[in-house]
């Protein structure tokens, strides 16, 4: 397993680098600092942080035990199911509605955070939905999409 | 105006109903107070001038403390002025302290209140006076001294820190130069030609970011629920007696003077308070622990700083941060024009927010502490109730926010982006503040060089900025001296 200060330094380096490439074409400025100058110093100061925590964590790894190779942590497969869930959630907001949308959303949620299957996971959702329809639509004012029903 | 006008239920109505909506839309995770204004303004139409005024101010007042609750139940800042708050307020309360962390805050920030408040009503004018001194070289020492302050205050790995705000510094960058009609990393679309909106910012990286990092820890067993205790109310008292009033006045003399600084924000108020409390104590590494005096130097600092912020708003016209944008808008709309004569000529209009600016402070003070218990049980709730809803919330708030669905993917980015960088020991906070202060700090710097045709001594000629930048070199060596900080919060877990 890679050192986490490895795999952070070396993203870290790869972005300045990435940054400092999107910079070309920027006008530098004649005489006063012009539109690249500080996208410049970032991507240079981003350079060398990223490059003393990559150090930092090869050094710290050689200090370390090999460890037994493992996979994701459940832990961690959690956040990403979440993560594709809320990416979901805004992918169906318009097409779908609010209703529709928002009910499947903090279902799929509450299963994820639930430890055994009660009745949280039938009552939470519609129960969420529409407090944040009342709070937004009927308190604010807010439009919300109304998806295949209008 | 006199005191028998609040007798008026008109008014009394809109100082209690736009206090109890500003701290409500300050408590709630992916609402914030500007987003509160923003839609409430329509509904200030209806009012008279005056009820409309005071009622914006409440809305105002009662955002910028209403932050602090989910910052100290959730760990969910409700604005970013609230993001060195939840550090030792959301400590304290994982302690089972949370009366004490939100009686401190609601205390610190009735102090605050009213002190910035005093300084308003006395010193305006004279105190429009001492910002106009501040041009771009002192405004430039000022923005970078902030940066640093935060990246110096935050837990953790000093390095990881500064990353951490260089990444806000390049979100900052997005989007038109602010001298020159130059585009930069737009990618050629129209939606980020306008920069990245903040919005989504706050509400990915603390909202979004943290519901991706409460799913994906170790599920425990929920604790006995506290009962709710209503003679745990003033359970704060001894704590805010021990810190002491040198650290209220401190901490209430940085927000006021920071406020009263055009386009400085709440922010920039609470970061340097919460900095140099730590610098000046007799223990900085108790910082991020859950500490009285990592909840009373900022939150004094940014609710002192509303009343400060009220001064170039009202004598200039120049907003300090997007809230006051918004409520100047709304002002303007009702007949308040800012400029040096509005004091003397416009009392009529002035005193209703004055009247209510104080008010609402007391406000803020019997609301805090009578709900105090509701809010503390808020640490009880089961996660599979109120993260759904939290999740929901944000996304919903970021729609309602920009109307788009790329401001919902943007959060949604930002929340992976937040949900990484906390994985790997890198903190969140130093990122918002890079992509506030980021056009602040550039725009000042190059107009800076530009009067100097070049020459960089202008920034230590000016005796103000010199000393700055002075104080910058001592925050680095110092905490730089202090060598590895302890981890806190995602960092530990």
């Amino acid at each position: 397993m890679v050192h986490r200060d490895v795999a952070s330094g070396g993203t870290l380096v790869a972005v300045a680098v990435a940054y400092f490439l999107g910079t070309r074409g920027m006008p530098v400025g004649q005489g006063e600092p012009g539109p690249a100058f500080l996208p410049v110093v970032l991507a240079v100061a981003l350079f060398v942080l990223g490059f003393a925590t990559l150090v930092g964590g090869m050094r710290a790894a050689q200090t370390e035990t090999e460890g037994t190779e493992e996979g994701p942590r459940p832990e961690a497969r959690k956040a990403w199911l979440t993560i594709g869930l809320t990416i979901g959630y805004v992918w169906l907001f318009d097409p779908l509605g609010f209703m529709l949308s928002t009910l499947a959303y903090t279902f799929g949620v509450t299963a994820l955070f639930q430890r055994e299957r009660s009745r949280l996971l039938y009552v939470v959702p519609p129960l969420c939905t529409l407090a944040i329809y009342l709070f937004f639509r009927v308190g604010l004012g807010a439009r919300l999409p109304g998806g295949p029903f209008g | 105006m006199t005191l028998a006008a609040l007798l008026d239920p008109g008014l009394l109505a809109a100082l209690l109903g736009g206090t109890f909506l500003g701290i409500v839309a300050g408590a709630v995770p992916g609402l914030t107070a500007t987003l509160a204004i923003a839609l409430l303004l329509p509904v200030t139409y209806q009012l008279s001038a005056t009820n409309a005024i005071v009622m914006m101010t409440g809305i105002f007042t009662g955002g910028i403390y209403g932050g602090s609750i989910a910052a100290i139940t959730l760990r969910i800042p409700g604005a970013p002025a609230s993001a060195m708050t939840m550090l030792d307020g959301n400590a304290m309360a994982m302690k089972g302290r949370a009366e004490v962390a939100i009686g401190l805050a609601t205390f610190s920030s009735f102090v605050g209140g009213i002190v910035g408040g005093v300084v308003l009503v006395l010193f305006a004018p004279q105190l429009a006076r001492v910002a106009l001194t501040f041009q771009s070289p002192e405004m430039f020492s000022l923005v970078l001294l902030a940066l640093v302050a935060i990246a110096t205050a935050t837990q953790g790995s000093l390095v990881k820190s500064m990353a951490a705000t260089v990444i806000g510094l390049m979100l900052s960058t997005v989007g038109i130069d602010p001298l020159l009609p130059a585009p930069r990393f737009t990618f050629g679309s129209v939606n980020f030609l306008v920069g990245v909106p903040l919005l989504p910012v706050v509400i990915g990286l603390f909202a979004v970011a943290e519901l991706f990092r409460r799913v994906g820890q170790p599920l425990v067993a929920p604790g006995e629920v506290a009962p709710i205790r209503f003679d745990r109310v003033f359970a704060f008292w001894p704590e805010a007696k021990r810190v002491g009033w040198k650290l209220f006045g401190k901490s209430s003399a940085i927000g006021t003077l920071v406020g009263a600084l055009p386009g400085a924000g709440a922010a920039m108020a609470a970061f340097l308070a919460y900095s140099e409390a730590k610098r000046s104590s007799g223990h900085p590494e108790r910082f991020g622990t859950g500490i009285p005096e990592g909840i009373v130097a900022p939150e004094t600092a940014n609710n002192a700083m509303t009343g400060g912020a009220l001064i170039p708003m009202l004598a200039f016209g120049i907003p300090g941060d997007a809230v006051t944008a918004v409520i100047l808008g709304g002002l303007m709309i009702h007949g308040i024009v800012p400029g040096p004569r509005l004091f003397s000529e416009s009392a009529e209009l002035i005193a209703p927010l004055f009247m209510a600016y104080f008010l609402s402070y007391f406000v803020i003070l019997v609301f805090g502490l009578a709900l105090l218990p509701l809010y503390a049980r808020i640490t009880s709730v089961d996660h599979a109730i109120l993260f759904p809803l939290i999740g929901a919330v944000a996304m919903v708030a970021a729609f309602v926010a920009e109307r788009t669905a790329f401001a919902m993917y943007l959060t949604v980015a930002i929340g992976v982006l937040g949900y990484v960088l906390q994985r790997y020991g890198y903190p969140v906070i130093p990122v918002l503040m890079g992509l506030i202060l980021g056009p602040m700090l550039e725009s000042n710097f190059r107009r800076a060089l530009i009067v100097s045709d070049g020459d960089p001594m202008i920034f230590l000629t000016s005796p103000v900025s010199a000393l700055l930048l002075v104080v910058v070199v001592v925050f680095l060596a110092y905490f730089g001296s202090l060598g590895r900080r302890p981890a806190t919060g995602a960092e530990a877990s």
